[in-house]
Formats: structure tokens, sequence, C-alpha cells
């Protein structure tokens, strides 16, 4: 069995959801107090999966940047983008200013990264909305139609709906 | 290694294959693996913050890049505490890149609270001018200081935790200017709506001191009518290392 150490990263506006995200697929935890994400902190799962590519079981260090939200006061530092495969770009379904930054986040991602990176849309808090009204959302999305996306996911880190298929989904295209 | 500023700093000196060729007595404190770091051993092992970032470290190596610097990077010590520190890479020479490590926990601790309060009063003005009519629930259910006063800060409606900070009943609050928080300096409030965000010594009724930090925003609560201001306050907890 081989083994791999891949980065990425989780990019957001503020309170999107992203380090609940990481703490769900991590830590199969959940809490509902909101603390803000300052810098950046990284952890770590080990994935067990098969290459198609290369036709062998591999063990997947997947090593995950959970970034501080973008904010009016401060922006997304490229730096912590740097050297990472993948990511998955958050939205809170709630707040419409989320889903409407996510196409400068994908940009930023790409920016810094533009060769050989899979990058997944994150519609979070998912549980809060009727699924009608989820749909029309995602179908409204100004990154809809973005071929440079490899899926969405309407993800819930308070339920537990799609989080570990995302991240599987993106580990999965990243070892190809 | 310690600076004049009292930043506690360490390091690595690596080589172009990532071994360990030397390191400061401290550096394990920022390494959530430090029985990895060891002399000859890959620092990756060490520090997971490298991997990924190998091509930048060889652009250093090969002088395309002059140096590279990864800021605020939080880890958890083992007394479950968060520690922040600063990465820079610089070339020594040929065939040694150092690493520096700098110790910036308690700015962050700092920054932390602050960026809390802002992102708290955002999301809570945010949710009620969405909803208006969820206005008199939602402050009723938070467990932050939350105030809401018109324009000229006249306080219309404040949370029980406010109240329960500050020690006054709701009848002794409303219709009150929020100064009264402020010590009676009405400047601050102006100073805080003009820059959102503020570190304040207020006072209590029993005139204790409280250092907090408190952020600003507009609400809309009804249609064609002047913004109302939404206060959102934290008190700010020393850190003690």
């Amino acid at each position: 069995m081989s083994n791999i150490s891949q980065k990425i990263c989780t990019i957001g506006d503020f309170a999107v959801g992203k380090t609940s995200l990481i703490r769900r697929f991590v830590e199969s935890k959940f809490s509902d107090n909101y603390l803000s994400t300052v810098g950046v902190k990284i952890s770590r799962k080990i994935i067990d999966l098969y290459s198609d590519k290369s036709k062998k079981q591999i063990k997947l260090q997947f090593l995950i940047w959970d970034i501080e939200g973008k904010t009016k006061f401060k922006g997304i530092a490229p730096s912590y983008l740097q050297g990472a495969k993948g990511a998955i770009i958050v939205a809170d379904v709630t707040r419409q200013e989320t889903i409407s930054n996510l196409p400068e986040h994908i940009d930023l991602f790409f920016s810094v990264n533009p060769k050989n990176t899979k990058i997944i849309v994150a519609f979070n808090k998912s549980d809060t909305l009727e699924p009608e009204k989820l749909i029309h959302i995602i179908e409204k999305s100004p990154v809809a139609k973005d071929e440079r996306i490899i899926a969405t996911y309407t993800t819930s880190a308070k339920t537990g709906k799609n989080v570990d298929d995302m991240f599987d989904k993106l580990a999965e295209n990243i070892i190809g | 290694m310690k600076g004049s500023d009292n930043l506690s700093r360490e390091y690595l000196v690596v080589d172009r294959t990532f071994s360990i060729l030397e390191k400061s007595l401290g550096v394990e404190t920022f390494s959530q693996r430090s029985e990895k770091l060891k002399l000859g051993e890959d620092v990756r092992d060490g520090f997971l913050e490298l991997i990924g970032l190998e091509e930048i470290l060889e652009d250093i190596f090969v002088k395309h890049k002059l140096s590279f610097e990864l800021k605020d990077i939080c880890i958890s010590s083992d007394s479950n505490k968060s520690i922040y520190f600063n990465l820079y890479f610089i070339l020594e020479n040929d065939a040694k890149l150092i690493i520096l490590f700098e110790d910036v926990t308690a700015k962050n601790f700092k920054y932390q609270q602050k960026i809390q309060a802002a992102n708290e009063c955002k999301l809570l003005a945010d949710q009620i001018s969405e909803n208006p009519s969820k206005l008199e629930e939602i402050v009723q259910s938070t467990k932050t200081v939350l105030l809401i006063t018109d324009r000229f800060g006249k306080i219309h409606n404040l949370s029980p935790t406010t109240l329960e900070l500050f020690g006054y009943s709701r009848k002794e609050s409303i219709d009150k200017h929020i100064s009264m928080l402020f010590n009676n300096d009405k400047l601050i409030f102006f100073n805080l709506i003009v820059h959102e965000n503020l570190e304040i010594m207020c006072q209590t009724k029993t005139k204790k001191n409280l250092y907090m930090n408190f952020s600003s925003s507009l609400i809309y609560l009804q249609i064609d009518k002047f913004p109302d201001l939404i206060f959102v306050g934290q008190e700010i907890i020393c850190q003690t290392k």
C-alpha cells in the first residue's frame, strides 16, 4: 500500500461553517458555539482509498487547512493556499452574500494553484432550509455553471449530511 | 532564542532534502509531533505545515524566491491551549535553509476576541435586518452582550446577558443613552460608530471597570426609516501563559 500526503484548504466567508465541516469529518463532532478562526489550523485524517490511476490501494494523509474566513476587515492570505491540491469552497445557504462571494474565492484559489487542482463547493447549513428552497438557491448561485468545479454538495456539519462523501470525493479526484 | 520584544523565537536548519541539520532548544514548542523532530529526520514529519510547500522551498534554494512566510499558524498545546506562530523561510547558503519560528500567541489571542465580537455583530445585524419580526426573540435568546439603539444612541432593546453583566434592570436601561456603559462618554459612542470596533473601558452600575471589545453595525428594522444600530460586546480576557 502506498502512503501519500496531500494538502487541501477550506475557503469561504466568516461563519459559514468551515471549521465545523472539518471537525465533523475528522472527529465526527459538532458544536453550535461559534468561535471565529484566526489564522490557520491544520487537521489531519488518514483515508484508505483505491487509485484507478495507479491501480493500487492508497493510504492518503489528508492535511486540511482551516483558513480564517474573509471579513470586510481582512481577506484570505494567498500564502495559505500555496501547494494545495484541492479546496472546499464553503457558503452558508442562509446568507446570500456568502454565496455571491463564491466566485471570488474560487478565482483566488486558482490564481495561486492554476494546475492540477480540484475544487468542490459546499452549500453548508442545509439543514436550516426546506429542500425546494435549497434547490432554488443552488440553481441560482453564481457557480451553478462553473466548469472548474468538480462537484457541489449541500452539507450540514450539524447533521453530518454529505460531509464524509464530499471529502471522499475530493480525495478520490486528487488521487485519480 | 529571545527577541528584544519578548517574542519567543526558535529555529531549524534543513538541507535541500528537508533533513534537519540543526535545531534550537525550544523549537518543539511549535510542533504537534515533537517526537519526530530529530536531527537527520525529515522536517515535514514534525511539521505537517510544510507538506505542500516543497516547490516554494525549492524555489528559495535555487534563488528564484528570496524568502517565504506563513503567518498565524495555530496549534493546540499539550494543555489544550492555542499557540500561534509565524514561519519564515530564509536561505542561509546554497545547501541550507533556515526556518524561523516566532510566537505570536498574545497578539492573536487579542485579535480573536476582536474578530469574534465583530463577526457576531455582523451576523446578528444581518439576521435581524432580514427578519425584523424576530428581533425580540434574537435579543432575548442571545448569550452575548447585545444592545439595539436608535441612531442617536438611545437604547431600545438589550439582551439579558447585558443586564446581568452591567447590573442594570431593563427599566433602568431602556431609553437611556448607551454611553451609560462607557462612563457617560458620548465621544466613545461616536467613535464606535465610525470605527465599528473599539476596545472600551466600560463601567457597571456599581462602578466596576470592565475592559470590553465592542462592535457596531447598522440594522434596518423598518423600510423608509433611518437605520438603527446594533452593538455587540465581549469582555477582554487577558491571556496568562
